[in-house]
């Protein structure tokens, strides 16, 4: 059959070549043929060219829309990070303001009887420590969450 | 970011590209991906070595495929593509540079099983035996089949040429 028509039998086979997929000794037989060959070596180019853009037409059509992009847009992350840290120094501050002004009122104020003072105290105390705790199991449950990487 | 550690999240675009191919439909194509990954990845039992879940993987991908298409009624192994197609691809029309756009219209016009052992081998880059695997026929099947694909594909683009006056190259 080779023999015959060996541009035919060699034209079949260019495929798998490219791929390189045929045993060593076939695809020097290819190689050969190709070399010498100008019909077979232009349709060898073809498909070579062919195949890079199949595969870049195909690809590009998905990257450019279908992966979450949005979610790696820089300056929305910096913007995002700066906005935390300045709530996180906003909370800090007044929350400090705030505590040292209760302090000094609780520890100095002697217009309130000791037990009323004591009360206001443990209220706000109180309410501090049950925010902590609950800050604290979600952190715990945060940390073990075995889903947390799962980015479907 | 550490999408990069999960070999499924890796083949997530080649994946897309596949069930893109057979469904014709992005949006369906999407959800279909998305139930193989989350069955990837509830199963216990996968294959050790990453070629073995990559062949699985596109497997389940495949087999979604065909489970909705026939679902949808519409198995029908030729006459798929063109109904749904149209709208999807009209998208696509906006930044896709003119080659491509060349190669997309061309593949259209091949049959599903042409369009995924193209989409198999040149976009999965999977080897011939990988996707004899995923489809289940032997490798002489693979090679003579692709060949046929290819051929196809570089008739059709010919034929989109002389149509509109060889834009194309």
């Amino acid at each position: 059959m080779s023999k015959l028509n060996p541009c035919e039998a060699v034209q079949e086979q260019l495929s798998a070549y490219l791929d390189d997929e045929l045993t060593q000794q076939e695809q020097q037989r290819i190689y050969l043929h190709v070399q010498q060959c100008p019909e077979c070596s232009t349709l060898l180019q073809e498909l070579e060219s062919m195949r890079t853009d199949v595969k870049d037409a195909v690809l590009s059509s998905i990257d450019t829309r279908d992966l979450p992009t949005i979610l790696h847009d820089q300056p929305a992350r910096w913007l995002g990070w700066i906005g935390w840290s300045l709530f996180a120094l906003g909370v800090l501050l007044v929350g400090a303001f705030f505590a040292w002004e209760l302090a000094s009122e609780l520890l100095i104020g002697t217009a309130t009887p000791w037990w009323f003072r004591l009360g206001i105290a443990g209220l706000y105390l109180g309410l501090a420590a049950l925010f902590l705790s609950v800050l604290r199991q979600r952190i715990v449950a945060r940390k073990t969450d075995k889903y947390k990487k799962v980015n479907l | 970011m550490h999408t990069l550690n999960n070999p499924y999240l890796q083949w997530y675009s080649g994946g897309l590209a596949l069930a893109r191919n057979l469904l014709g439909c992005p949006d369906t194509a999407q959800d279909v991906l998305q139930t193989a990954i989350t069955k990837t990845l509830s199963n216990k039992r996968m294959p050790d070595d990453q070629a073995a879940q990559r062949v699985w993987f596109f497997k389940v991908v495949r087999n979604g495929c065909f489970d909705y298409l026939r679902q949808q009624q519409k198995f029908d192994s030729s006459a798929v593509p063109e109904e749904v197609l149209g709208a999807a691809e009209v998208i696509d029309e906006v930044e896709a540079s003119e080659r491509q756009r060349w190669v997309r219209a061309a593949l259209l016009t091949l049959t599903v099983e042409q369009r995924e052992i193209i989409v198999l081998r040149d976009v999965n880059d999977l080897s011939y035996a990988e996707i004899a695997q995923v489809l289940q026929m032997n490798s002489g099947t693979v090679m003579s089949r692709l060949h046929r694909s290819r051929m196809a594909l570089r008739a059709a683009l010919q034929d989109l040429k002389a149509e509109n006056g060889g834009v194309y190259e």
